[in-house]
């Protein structure tokens, strides 16, 4: 059922996204995460080191850095050379930021409640709730009850899942309104960046979603008959409660002074002047907390209100799901200009006499002026389509619809959504075979075909601690519907092989396997491309060379044998400070040891572990895994199609991501020696009059605070974290704000990122609590006070 | 130390500052005692509140002696010389530490009378930890800066805690039962703009009404020396049990303090001036040119009114900032510390307006509102 069905509430506007992005490692490996720490070995490069560090790095982090200087394993990062001609800065384009998003309400740019559907359909465009602003709202933070919502990517060198953590979503004011407390935090789906290659991330759609259990609702109906209906609806249909869903699209930056107050910056020109003056700014806030500045990014975004019923993933779309298949004609005026591209995902659901589509994330767009100073979004027309019923060789049209039907006016009217009217014969024939949307031809192209199992984990973008156990629940249908109880999945570990940008995934190995990671031109290093071999008797995948990666993606070409390039094996790339070990970090309960060689010059063998899992009655399969290792695994899942077992593939690119079956975890690290060192540390001081002193300079932020304070400059604003006494000034706070309960959900968790291993946040709250909040006394600590 | 205010400003109070009775004059002799009728001070004060506050306020900024350059309130002794870092017993209430040589040999070069008082303003932080930014109509060299703030107690509260042993950390954490303060007890927190050697600015402040005073403030074993402005100041005493919460601040603050946020907005206050104080303002200002350009907040007897904040004092949480409930919380224990008053709710932090349950302090010997008892180093 979900937000396809009737009634909605449909939503529209901007979206601001506010990220610091020193640590964002889109091109530089600053930032070792794995261990949390600065990456010391590369920042060696440049002079920088521990001791140097105070006086050294930030400045280093703000000035331009000349492509001649950066070392030559991060040039060979495939995709990263060619985002890399030009001299960049370190810190990117928002040093500042606070991880703070949320929709914007900024002079004439409102973010709104634009319309909704009746219970039976039927457009509503008359409401006192259309033309109210919605929200989305953190945690409360002393004086400030509406701090804002937070986005966290849960790898920094993975741009492929990002978390969104909120408590609250509120629609309206106190006289009509709903307010929604959050059950689940989100996590971006269907994020695909094959449609950068259009032109850069402003191309890129992504979708969110979070369901609302209905006691978690706080409804003010005023004289709203969308409100009115939407609880009636839910009590009437028995809804589990209410389901957001919302896509973003048409990203921008540098956009200070347009949607919002903020001083106007220039960060993405690449020109010695318009870099000194970013530098000059970056300074200036650094000197002086009253000049600093964000700059965040900005995308459109619509979004709807529906009903979310037993059985439906929260944080995902569930139902019938249709994924992309052949490249389609799209062109933006001209039909003699055009581009080839796959479709984005679609969502389906059949209702009544309707069947509905999600085309939030469907079909491309364009900016129709991409120097505009607010970027409006037109369609790509993508032809004339038909959404039918296939059965075997045989394609059963049910429904079709055209540019008028998905282009930008009624994607906006509608969030996305189209309704189709069912014939009673169509309807009869829904359940007949798998969906399939096509354009009409004499060679009909097939664009999308559906993805009958799907499986998504309700847990992802979780934060596991070595050592710890954790169950997943994974939620698999078949078809739109709960998966039968017994079903199998296979689930596997993968891993990104280098600490910068967004790459391929390759399957977690425990043996020293070798294998060609990329393919290497010293003279350009902009022609580098991944390799992905895989296991003997799998299919090959071809090589492609992009120009940047992730966000920074703006083109791909497939690579050919003229590229002069030489293999790069990973062990051999793996000494660099740009690596990352794809040795596994998770443990399966009930593991399943294979391996398997690899099809690859070295012929090497690979040691790897996977396990199976079985749905339950509701189509719920638990899976446990305990942390061994620090890092980054994304789990992937198979869904076992009958007897025979899945593939699993040894390596997979990253531009198939968004329709695979994924789950991003991070699991941190655990230092037990620190915390003993910590007590050693203070039981040698606690006599001395300047202890306090001691400790801070010795332990607390060299082993602790220093990375945070590094990366996070905003934090200069509020607790600057290399500041003792500012810290003992707020240690109320950041008592609460470092507590193991806020780690999960809270916005404001402190690091934001949530990326404080349990051992450092045990010293902190030991720190804090036993010596700070005490004024340091003259007492030894031991180690049952971390109880 | 006499002064009578005007029966001219009564006439004026007579239709609301009930609290004068028959017109007499307030007389500031003995005030910190309350003149010796605590029970006649309490009624005045149930009459109105807020007028007793002015009063108050006014023998407060009374010179400390004839020809003193000093007023009453600068010479209360400040926490820094309460509770010193080695924790040793403080010098008695009337002595005072030297200003350190550095700063009056820098005091000196700026033209500065050495034989005045020089405030020690060694705090930027408000107890939700974070700074109060100067901005707006400052000078570009304070864009950003700290509002810096003192703490100063009076005799009675000082003879207290030497009495008690609590102006170190071994004596609260040998203590065996809750603190209980006399009814005189005073306590003050002032907040200052920093002008530094400024006249243009200076002068600038002085024409807005802004109390200027010689200060200094050390910068790691640096002194950094310079006049500052007035701001805030809170007034407290224990004429009630649950102590009663006065507070002023200058008129023209918006224009030189400002918000935390991104960017800054001009810092304004949310709680007040409350109904009642607005009237008993108008009047006491007509009549008092020197504090003019000062305004009472409001006064605050247990929760009534349930907010009451200075925009400088306690800036960023005004619309949680309740006197009275927060500086209940002052409680101390051998093994938790000082009670964390950052209550851990709805997933964020907020700070207490109500009086929180005696189970909340289980373990705690309450610090009768005293928060400057944080201040108490160890002895070693």
């Amino acid at each position: 059922m979900s937000v396809l069905n009737f009634p909605r509430i449909y939503l529209g506007g901007h979206m601001f996204w506010n990220p610091p992005t020193a640590n964002n490692n889109d091109m530089y490996p600053l930032y070792d995460a794995v261990k949390m720490q600065m990456n010391w070995r590369f920042l060696e490069a440049f002079k920088i080191t521990p001791l140097n560090a105070a006086s050294n790095l930030l400045p280093w982090t703000i000035a331009p850095l000349a492509p001649a200087a950066v070392p030559d394993y991060v040039m060979q990062v495939p995709g990263n050379a060619g985002q890399l001609a030009s001299p960049m800065i370190p810190g990117e384009w928002n040093l500042f930021g606070d991880n703070a998003c949320g929709t914007v309400s900024y002079n004439q740019t409102q973010s709104v409640i634009t319309g909704g559907e009746l219970p039976d359909g039927g457009y509503v465009s008359q409401d006192p709730l259309i033309n109210q602003s919605y929200q989305l709202l953190g945690n409360p933070f002393g004086g400030a009850p509406n701090s804002p919502a937070r986005f966290v990517d849960v790898s920094p060198w993975q741009n492929t899942f990002t978390a969104l953590y909120f408590d609250k979503l509120v629609l309206g004011n106190a006289e009509c309104g709903l307010t929604l407390n959050r059950e689940h935090r989100m996590l971006d789906r269907f994020l695909n960046f094959n449609w950068a290659n259009l032109g850069g991330l402003a191309y890129v759609t992504t979708t969110w979603q979070t369901c609302f259990p209905k006691e978690n609702l706080a409804w003010v109906i005023g004289n709203s008959a969308l409100l009115q209906n939407l609880q009636a609806q839910m009590a009437q249909q028995n809804a589990k409660g209410l389901m957001f869903r919302f896509t973003t699209y048409l990203t921008c930056y540098d956009k200070n002074g347009i949607f919002n107050n903020y001083p106007p910056i220039d960060t993405h020109s690449s020109t010695p002047e318009a870099q000194a003056k970013v530098q000059a700014m970056y300074q200036q806030a650094l000197d002086n907390v009253g000049d600093i500045f964000f700059n965040p990014a900005y995308s459109r975004t619509v979004g709807c209100l529906g009903l979310w019923f037993e059985d439906e993933f929260p944080t995902a779309p569930a139902g019938r799901r249709l994924v992309p298949a052949q490249k389609v004609p799209i062109y933006k005026t001209s039909p003699g200009t055009t581009s080839q591209v796959q479709l984005g995902v679609i969502s389906a659901q059949a209702h009544g006499t309707t069947l509905s589509l999600d085309l939030g994330n469907a079909f491309p767009f364009y900016p129709i002026d991409s120097k505009a100073d607010i970027p409006v979004a037109a369609k790509y027309q993508a032809g004339n389509y038909q959404i039918g019923i296939r059965q075997g060789a045989q394609f059963s049209p049910l429904a079709s619809f055209g540019y008028d039907d998905y282009q930008q006016l009624a994607f906006d009217k509608r969030a996305g959504i189209l309704d189709l009217p069912l014939t009673v014969e169509a309807q009869a024939q829904l359940q007949t075979g798998s969906l399939e949307l096509q354009q009409p031809g004499t060679t009909p192209i097939i664009a999308a075909t559906q993805q009958m199992w799907t499986a998504e984990v309700v847990e992802s973008a979780s934060f596991i601690d070595v050592g710890d156990t954790k169950t997943l629940q994974v939620m698999v249908q078949y078809d739109g519907q709960p998966a039968p109880a017994g079903t199998t999945l296979w689930v596997a570990e993968y891993g990104n092989a280098y600490m910068l940008c967004t790459t391929d995934y390759y399957l977690a190995f425990s043996n020293a396997a070798d294998f060609s990671l990329f393919n290497n031109d010293p003279q350009n290093p902009a022609n580098n491309s991944p390799c992905l071999p895989q296991f003997s008797g799998a299919n090959t995948l071809l090589g492609q060379i992009t120009e940047g990666t992730g966000r920074q993606l703006m083109a791909t070409r497939l690579a050919v044998s003229a590229d002069q390039t030489t293999p790069v094996t990973y062990q051999q790339f793996l000494p660099t400070p740009a690596a990352v070990a794809l040795s596994p970090t998770l443990t399966f309960a009930n593991p399943i040891a294979l391996q398997g060689t690899l099809q690859d010059p070295l012929s090497s063998n690979v040691q790897y572990s996977v396990t199976t899992i079985q749905t339950d009655a509701n189509g719920i399969a638990n899976l446990t895994v305990t942390a061994q290792a620090p890092g980054f695994p994304t789990l992937r899942f198979f869904v076992q199609d009958g007897q025979q077992a899945p593939v699993i593939p040894f390596s997979f690119p990253l531009n198939q991501a968004f329709t695979d079956f994924l789950a991003p975890l991070r699991v941190l690290p655990l230092e037990p020696q620190m915390q003993q060192d910590f007590v050693n540390a203070w039981n040698l001081i606690y006599q001395r009059e300047d202890a306090g002193q001691l400790i801070w300079e010795t332990f607390i932020y060299p082993f602790i605070l220093q990375p945070f304070y590094y990366l996070y400059p905003i934090m200069s604003k509020y607790m600057p974290l290399n500041n003792l006494t500012r810290i003992e000034g707020a240690v109320d706070q950041l008592i609460v704000l470092i507590s193991k309960q806020y780690q999960e959900e809270s916005t404001l968790a402190m690091p934001i990122t949530r990326d404080m291993p349990q051992s450092r946040r045990a010293v902190l709250e030991l720190w804090a609590q036993a010596l700070v909040k005490r004024n340091y006394p003259p007492i030894p600590l031991n180690m049952s006070d971390y109880q | 130390m006499r002064r009578a205010l005007s029966i001219t400003v009564l006439s004026a109070l007579a239709g609301l500052a009930q609290a004068q009775g028959a017109n007499t004059p307030f007389d500031c002799t003995g005030f910190l005692q309350f003149g010796g009728d605590i029970d006649k001070t309490r009624a005045t004060f149930t009459q109105s509140p807020e007028t007793l506050a002015w009063n108050w306020f006014a023998c407060l900024n009374q010179p400390a002696a004839a020809q003193s350059p000093d007023l009453v309130w600068e010479t209360m002794k400040p926490s820094d010389q309460v509770y010193l870092a080695n924790g040793a017993q403080p010098l008695p209430y009337a002595q005072r530490v030297p200003v350190p040589p550095a700063v009056l040999t820098q005091a000196q070069a700026m033209g500065m009378n050495v034989n005045r008082m020089f405030h020690n303003l060694n705090a930027t932080q408000q107890v939700d930890g974070l700074i109060l930014e100067m901005g707006g109509q400052v000078p570009q060299a304070q864009q950003g800066q700290a509002v810096r703030f003192q703490l100063l107690m009076g005799p009675d509260t000082f003879n207290y805690i030497v009495q008690q042993k609590v102006y170190n950390v071994n004596g609260q954490a040998a203590l065996t039962s809750d603190l209980n303060f006399p009814s005189t007890a005073w306590e003050l927190k002032a907040a200052w703009l920093w002008i530094g050697n400024n006249p243009t600015y200076q002068q600038q402040l002085a024409n807005d009404g802004y109390y200027i005073a010689q200060t200094y403030y050390q910068q790691g074993s640096e002194y950094v020396v310079g006049y500052a402005a007035l701001s805030g100041l809170h007034v407290i005493n224990k004429l009630n049990p649950d102590w009663v919460w006065t507070t002023f601040e200058n008129r023209n603050n918006g224009k030189y303090t400002v918000t935390n946020a991104i960017p800054p907005t001009p810092m304004t206050n949310s709680t007040g001036p409350t109904t009642a104080a607005q009237p008993v303002n108008v009047s006491f200002q007509a009549s008092y040119p020197a504090l003019a350009q000062y305004a009472l907040i409001g006064v605050q007897s247990n929760t009534t009114p349930t907010l009451l904040a200075n925009s400088q004092l306690e800036s960023a949480f005004q619309s949680m900032s309740s006197c009275f409930a927060c500086h209940s919380t002052a409680a101390y224990s051998p093994n938790k510390g000082y009670f964390n008053f950052a209550l851990k709710q709805q997933g964020g932090i907020v700070y207490p307006t109500a009086e929180l349950p005696a189970s909340d302090f289980v373990g705690y010997h309450k610090l009768d509102f005293v928060w400057s008892l944080k201040r108490a180093q160890w002895q070693r």
